[in-house]
């Protein structure tokens, strides 16, 4: 059979295919640094498209910061979820409302997410410290939100009303379910 | 004509429902929930007790601290001006704290109310229900009741919990200071700030 062009470049393309395809190959679902666990900071704006994602199911976000215990003692379960449902397709972000302008808390926010083996997309709002409760409408943390592949906002579970404060049982619950009925995720 | 009517039902129906305020269990205009007997602290050192309607003072607030936390640890010298300020008004400042914490039971309350020269009554309820009640969610929560104990304005004190240098809003003091004047207050909700309230077995 003879190539529509030279050799050389026929191989050197084929390779370049190949290797492009080995890197998206790759490339998890979230954004995982290979080797490390990072925190990125996000304009509300931008993270509100990056909830879109339509390489998973549902996207889980948890909402937590350095100054808050009860985040912190609920962050494992999120660590869990991830090695537990990922391959399912749920997607996983943590988002903390730590001061962006605060370098301590900063560096405790990554320190701990560190720690915890976050490997997972983690976000550090870049707002106003505060912002972050008027743009989710919370009143505290921690609190979880479940977001469709289309960045739409299903559930929230909050610490808002006395009555029903949420437990982290019933966020795997819900989500074990959601994730037993959904159809597969579109590539 | 038909069609008219038809387009106006239409948006009618499509209109979305007013905003919810930012608490769960109780709106502005509602009758403040009572409270009765909650073992205090008066700020002589004296054991006490709150009870709603014991309190005379045309303007209530009642607040919901907790020792533990940094916000109600920075509004602290905020709280305390406020009630110096107000006490030759008819205004009464209470406080209460529903916390599962440790430095925030009575024993916790009165050390610190000696420490910090605490001018207002600080109890303790251990069984939440005041904070229930209230759909207290934060530390501090204000909640500002008038004359007739309806409830004119629930959140926060001002715009900045954290740093009162940086506090360009100042709600509680507006309210109160618009009841006083017969009027309604100008701002009458905002979003509570500082540290969430966990409730026992929810």
């Amino acid at each position: 059979m003879t190539l529509p062009f030279p050799r050389r470049i026929f191989f050197t393309s084929l390779a370049a295919g190949v290797l492009g395809v080995s890197m998206i190959a790759s490339a998890p679902a979230q954004d995982a640094a290979s080797g490390g666990v990072k925190l990125q900071p996000m304009k509300w704006s931008r993270f509100k498209e990056r909830l879109a994602d339509k390489k998973v199911k549902f996207t889980l976000v948890d909402v937590w910061a350095t100054t808050c215990g009860p985040c912190k003692e609920n962050f494992p379960h999120l660590v869990e979820m991830h090695r537990k449902f990922a391959d399912k397709g749920l997607g996983v972000i943590s988002l903390t409302l730590d001061d962006p302008t605060d370098t301590k808390a900063v560096a405790a926010a990554e320190k701990f997410l560190q720690e915890k083996q976050a490997a997972f997309t983690n976000v550090l709002l870049d707002e106003n410290y505060g912002d972050g409760y008027d743009r989710l409408n919370i009143n505290t943390i921690p609190a979880v939100f479940l977001f469709g592949p289309d960045g739409r906002e299903l559930k929230r579970f909050t610490m808002d009303d006395p009555d029903h404060q949420f437990t982290y049982e019933e966020v795997e619950k819900d989500v074990a379910a959601r994730l037993a009925a959904a159809a597969p995720a579109s590539k | 004509m038909r069609k008219f009517l038809l387009s106006m039902a239409v948006v009618a129906l499509a209109i979305p429902a007013l905003a919810e305020g930012y608490n769960k269990k109780v709106k502005i205009g509602d009758q403040a929930p009572t409270f009765a007997g909650i073992p205090a602290y008066a700020p002589n050192g004296e054991e006490t007790s709150l009870t709603l309607s014991d309190l005379k003072e045309d303007v209530v607030v009642l607040v919901f601290l907790g020792n533990h936390c940094p916000a109600v640890q920075a509004a602290d010298d905020r709280i305390i001006d406020f009630a110096s300020d107000y006490k030759d008004k008819p205004v009464k400042l209470v406080a209460v704290s529903v916390n599962d914490v440790d430095q925030d039971r009575l024993p916790g309350i009165k050390e610190h109310m000696k420490e910090k020269k605490i001018n207002y009554v600080y109890g303790y309820d251990e069984s939440q229900a005041i904070g229930r009640a209230y759909g207290a969610t934060n530390t501090p929560h204000f909640f500002v009741l008038d004359k007739e104990r309806k409830i004119r304005y629930i959140g926060s004190m001002d715009d900045n919990v954290m740093n009162e240098a940086k506090a360009t809003k100042h709600y509680l003091r507006d309210a109160v200071d618009a009841l006083l004047a017969g009027k309604t207050p100008p701002v009458e909700e905002t979003r509570p700030q500082g540290c969430g309230v966990k409730y026992k077995n929810n």
